[in-house]
């Protein structure tokens, strides 16, 4: 069943023509975004909490000093696709040829925690921190391996 | 307005099939025709933003609660319904065509001419909207403004859509006789 009204006309116009100069077209882009932050919507244009950022270095760098240590086992296995920018630091080992793509001036835990929190603090990493406790192969010469995933400063969370 | 927070991560509660967006999807879906419900009913302005942003904090707690029993936009239509409703009544003494002239039309000129001819339109229905009941025109509204189909309107008011057209006749009858009587009312 369809709306079969008549239509009433006043001064040569449908009365639902007279309704439509009420029309309007609601919120604009502006407003809808400023709601949408008041209800708290827009979360994946925020960084991550500092607290964060300096919880995970932490972890990592007890983590590391265990592993140095030879205590832990091997507790993370290497991602299969790498994620951007990756960086493996090899520690104590000497290793014969320089690595090239590492930025940390010496293969040492704390320079490169503490690198890792200034890169945080200028918001250059995110600081996702994962590690390899214990060598790969207990025969070669490989040592405990950390690994510090540098992400862009904007996270999807 | 003070900052409400939220737990967002409204998850279904049950295991069938009806469709429950997440809260963001739900606001940038429908946030446009929440907003022009809303504009229509209580007329423009800022109190919009606001209303807007309660008719959503509602839906984002209720979203659990949502059976698919009408369509999500006609689910949020009745909860938009209710905020209009509830702001009316509370701003009884503010009429949203008493608003001021934009400050940029304040200079005469045939642009000012015809917003003010505009703006006497629209002050006129307004006020004759005004003398309605608030179903008559509550129907009106939703069906010639927001375009919701006489089942959406139906399922609002919990009535059948014969019942509907019922009022919807009724209702353009009412405003014809509003409108006649503001017109000799401003001559």
């Amino acid at each position: 069943m369809n709306d079969s009204t008549p239509p009433e006309n006043v001064d040569g116009r449908s009365v639902d023509d007279w309704l439509k100069t009420l029309s309007s077209d609601g919120l604009d882009e502006v407003a809808t975004a400023r709601v949408a932050k008041k209800l708290k919507l827009d979360r994946t244009r925020r960084k991550p909490p500092k607290v964060l950022i300096v919880a995970g270095l932490v972890v990592a760098g007890a983590t590391a000093a265990a592993a140095a240590n030879g205590v832990l086992p091997r507790m993370f296995s290497a991602p299969e696709t790498p994620p951007v920018a990756t960086k493996t630091v090899r520690t104590k080992r000497p290793v014969p040829a320089p690595e090239p793509a590492i930025e940390v001036p010496e293969p040492d835990d704390t320079k490169l925690l503490h690198l890792a929190l200034q890169k945080a603090e200028k918001g250059e990493w995110t600081a996702v921190v994962a590690l390899l406790g214990a060598p790969i192969d207990p025969d070669s010469m490989l040592g405990p391996e950390l690994i510090v995933v540098a992400t862009p400063a904007r996270i999807e969370l | 307005m003070t900052m409400i927070s939220l737990d967002l991560n409204v998850a279904p509660s049950d295991a069938n099939e009806v469709e429950r967006p997440e809260p963001r999807v739900l606001y940038e879906r429908y946030v446009s025709d929440v907003s022009r419900w809303l504009a229509h009913r209580t007329g423009p302005g800022a109190h919009v933003e606001d209303l807007t942003q309660e008719v959503f904090i509602i839906a984002f707690r209720r979203l659990a609660d949502f059976r698919g029993d009408a369509s999500l936009r006609t689910w949020l239509y009745g909860i938009t319904f209710n905020v209009a409703r509830n702001h009316r009544r509370k701003a009884t003494r503010r009429r949203w065509f008493q608003r001021e002239l934009p400050a940029d039309v304040e200079s005469p000129g045939p642009g000012a001419e015809k917003l003010a001819s505009d703006r006497q339109e629209v002050q006129l229905v307004a006020r004759a909207l005004d003398r309605l009941k608030d179903r008559e025109r509550s129907v009106l509204i939703a069906h010639v403004l927001d375009g919701m189909s006489g089942a959406d309107i139906a399922a609002v008011h919990d009535a059948k859509v014969e019942t509907v057209w019922v009022w919807l006749h009724r209702a353009r009858k009412s405003l014809a006789v509003a409108l006649k009587a503001e017109m000799e009312a401003s001559r």
